[in-house]
């Protein structure tokens, strides 16, 4: 039922293909939501099904116009407790090829998988090769693995996803190998220069610690050197102690910190305590889980999100 | 621990809890709808996801699915009061059951999360000063319609020839009931609306000799278990609601054995 | 606490039922039931499990609304009776309904206290004598603190007995009153039934199946058969 596509304006893809989607898009509102396994009218495209917002961004940069890409949790949805329906099931048992992101953040996988029969679709897990950090044993609730699943986070990461998609794609479909070439190179050279803006932006601060709601930004603090105090341990839904409230708050009034980072897609509660406890404003950094429709419609990316995320860390942290 | 303003506004809206909810509970378990709370809460879940559909205010549309849950089981209980326990278990699944369904319906889910998960520790001053007077209005009912809900306690038939408007003072502790329920469960978590509904109760009816000992134990016992809990949670960094209920339930158990004791000896 | 006297209303029977039909859904179980209970008369209602006994004392003090016919209390339509201080009810209660009820015999008592329109509103002293005074006469004032969940069967009947009595009331409604009881408990009962009826000339509808209390309380008797009062005797 949830299983909406997420229309997104794709510079790389083609003009016929955009049409396709649109026309599917403007099927699935009709219906309420919808699968979309069939290519849309006019392609001849594989179909990849990606688990969420930033393997369906990476997925859609890479195969460019060759393939139609559908994200499976839905725009504005928390993906740490999403399962997939058994119209997505149908939808991923159908498709050529399920991009997701692994290191623990599709607890479903594993159970799909399980299930599924025959060579279709081909499973490629993104995140495959990529350092890991292990969560504290406090913290393991959200990730099977034990790992922090948030590796997108940083952008020298992101890189080696786009990198691992291309690997596969080049595998599935031969044919395509320059197209899914040429794409890696222009994104790739994007990711850089992300990353480069990053390593100036986060370079001079008074502050290096990001005091965050969900402790997603692990990578993104390892990779630019700043520290991540968590405010609710990993759990995104998680009730705070009392202690680890206190705590909290005594650490961002001794520390000075001024802003207080929640997401969008998880309850504000927690940070606004906090905050009122001490001071503090609350802004959003956007952990990528998933974009809003208004954010896909505004014509958002994993580019522009963090570059937003960026800014507002520079603010926060200046 | 009283230095930080959560704690000073988790204590309040524990104490106040703790004191008001054992009280309406006492009338709730004496009609065996023990498990009133937990159902309205479940109900309240449906009437948030409904008020983030219809654009309406979630608190809202808690109060009302709590009331139409409490009507609908006021509504059983009165016809055939045997089934009374089966209309509870028939709200609580309703309401999961809509509420799942609507949550796939909620544009953002975020805002469906900030509503569904109270914590004592994360409360807004607005939502403390809703507390009071949700708080305010329970005691004031139940202070108004003491001698009817008592009478109807013991013999709903009886306390009609005693000039009980039982059908309206049912109505209105109904009320009552859901209001607190949709309130409290959104602000301090369904936990511990549904257990203080319960388990400090159990402890007055435990330890009482009369009446009115046992609405005074079962507050009080309401109140310790809050108290007890917060200050549990802040020394030894444990979720408070749990801890609050689990106090409760220690109280109980210690009820039970002084009651033993007091019997051998 | 006299029984109210000289009102009209006073004059008219405590209990009337003209030709009263009652259904619990589709199936009725009363076709068509006429009784009068004079002021200070005894009357039974005997007859077999379902046969529509109890129906009658509850649609008597208006629990239930009769589908046709008519209702008087004291005149009144039971629906819109205020004075139920002339009105005491003992319905049937199974002993377990109360097991959790963590109250007194005297909060109880009390609590049943005040009840109707003209009562003024008594000093919690005076309710506390009053309320002694009730259980006393029913032979419980020595149990008055106990809780009535601990109370045996006997004893709360009595107790409930008292609750019924201590507005001094012009109508006694029984429901099975000896149901579960011991024969000491029973005999009990039904002798302060009668003494209270002698003392008081206290109008007694008396709901039962048990003839040795219909022996011992005397009056007219009904029987009712499947929804009909086949038989009267005086």
């Amino acid at each position: 039922m949830d299983n909406c596509i997420a229309p997104r304006r794709n510079p790389v893809m083609g003009r016929r293909t955009l049409l396709g989607l649109l026309a599917i898009s403007a099927g699935a509102a009709i219906a309420g939501c919808s699968n979309a396994t069939g290519n849309g009218p006019g392609t001849s495209a594989l179909s990849i099904c990606a688990s969420f917002y930033p393997m369906y961004d990476f997925a859609s940069k890479i195969s460019g116009d060759r393939a139609t890409v559908t994200c499976l949790v839905p725009a504005g949805t928390e993906p740490h407790d999403w399962e997939p329906s058994t119209t997505d099931i149908r939808t991923i048992t159908t498709c050529d090829m399920l991009v997701y992101n692994g290191a623990g953040m599709e607890h479903w996988v594993s159970d799909v998988a399980n299930g599924l029969s025959g060579e279709k679709p081909v499973l490629v897990c993104a995140s495959d090769g990529l350092d890991l950090r292990e969560l504290p044993e406090s913290e393991a609730g959200e990730s099977d693995s034990g790992t922090d699943p948030h590796v997108w986070l940083s952008p020298r990461n992101a890189k080696r996803e786009l990198q691992a998609i291309r690997d596969a794609l080049v595998l599935l479909d031969p044919n395509g190998h320059e197209t899914y070439d040429a794409n890696y190179e222009r994104w790739a050279a994007e990711f850089e220069k992300l990353d480069a803006e990053f390593v100036e932006g986060l370079a001079d601060l008074s502050t290096r610690n990001l005091v965050v709601s969900h402790e997603a930004f692990g990578y993104l603090c390892d990779a630019y050197g700043l520290t991540q105090v968590a405010i609710a341990g990993i759990d995104a839904e998680g009730e705070p102690n009392a202690r680890q409230m206190a705590e909290i708050a005594q650490f961002v009034r001794e520390n000075n910190v001024k802003t207080i980072f929640s997401e969008e897609l998880v309850s504000p509660k927690v940070a606004q305590a906090i905050a009122s406890e001490t001071g503090a404003t609350v802004e959003e950094l956007n952990p990528l889980e998933g974009l809003s429709d208004e954010e896909l419609a505004a014509g958002e990316d994993y580019l522009s999100v963090m570059r937003k995320n960026l800014a507002a860390m520079r603010e926060a942290l200046a | 621990m009283l230095e930080f303003s959560f704690m000073q506004r988790g204590l309040l809206a524990g104490l106040l809890l703790g004191a008001v909810i054992p009280l309406v509970g006492m009338t709730v378990v004496q009609r065996r709808l023990s498990m009133i709370g937990d159902a309205l809460s479940h109900a309240s879940l449906a009437g948030v996801a409904a008020g983030l559909v219809g654009g309406v205010s979630p608190v809202a549309g808690a109060i009302v699915a709590c009331l139409v849950g409490s009507l609908c089981i006021e509504g059983v209980r009165r016809r055939a009061r045997e089934q009374s326990e089966l209309a509870v278990a028939i709200i609580l699944a309703a309401g999961v059951g809509a509420a799942g369904v609507l949550s796939g319906f909620v544009p953002n889910a975020s805002s469906l999360n900030s509503y569904m998960f109270g914590s004592i520790l994360t409360m807004s001053d607005d939502e403390v000063a809703t507390i009071v007077v949700v708080c305010a209005v329970a005691v004031v009912t139940r202070i108004v319609l003491r001698r009817s809900l008592f009478l109807m306690s013991f013999d709903e038939r009886q306390a009609r020839t005693a000039g009980v408007p039982v059908g309206a003072v049912n109505l209105a502790f109904m009320m009552v009931v859901a209001l607190v329920v949709a309130v409290a469960s959104r602000t301090v978590g369904s936990l511990i609306v549904s257990s203080m509904m319960v388990v400090p109760v159990a402890c007055g009816l435990e330890l009482a000799r009369s009446w009115r000992q046992a609405c005074l134990l079962s507050s009080l016992a309401g109140v310790l278990a809050s108290a007890l809990g917060l200050v549990a949670s802040y020394y030894l960094g444990l979720r408070p609601g749990g801890t609050i209920v689990l106090m409760a339930i220690a109280l109980l158990l210690v009820a039970f054995a002084s009651r033993r004791l007091a019997r051998g000896a | 606490m006299a029984v109210e006297l000289g009102t009209p209303e006073a004059a008219a029977p405590p209990v009337e039922l003209r030709d009263v039909r009652f259904s619990y859904g589709r199936e009725e179980v009363l076709h068509g039931v006429g009784l009068v209970v004079g002021a200070g008369e005894i009357c039974s209602i005997v007859g077999d499990n379902g046969a529509g006994k109890s129906t009658i004392a509850r649609l008597a003090v208006g629990e239930l609304a009769p589908t046709a016919g008519t209702v008087r209390l004291f005149g009144e339509n039971p629906a819109r009776f205020g004075r139920w201080n002339l009105v005491g009810y003992v319905p049937q209660l199974p002993p377990e309904a109360v097991s959790r009820f963590p109250a007194t015999a005297l909060e109880l008592v009390s609590a049943f206290q005040g009840a109707g329109a003209r009562g003024r509103r008594l000093s919690r002293a005076e309710r506390r004598e009053r309320s002694l005074d009730a259980l006393g006469r029913v032979g419980m004032d020595a149990h008055a603190s106990r809780m009535v969940r601990e109370l045996s069967g006997g004893q709360l009947q009595r107790v409930r007995l008292a609750c019924a009595l201590v507005n001094g009331p012009g109508l006694l409604v029984l429901d099975e009153p000896t149901n579960g009881l011991d024969r000491e408990s029973r005999e009990a009962l039904c002798s302060l039934v009668a003494s209270t009826h002698a003392k008081r000339r206290l109008t007694v509808l008396l709901v039962t199946h048990d003839q040795r209390v219909l022996r011992s309380l005397g009056g007219s008797v009904l029987l009712v058969e499947d929804g009909r009062i086949v038989r009267r005797e005086a």
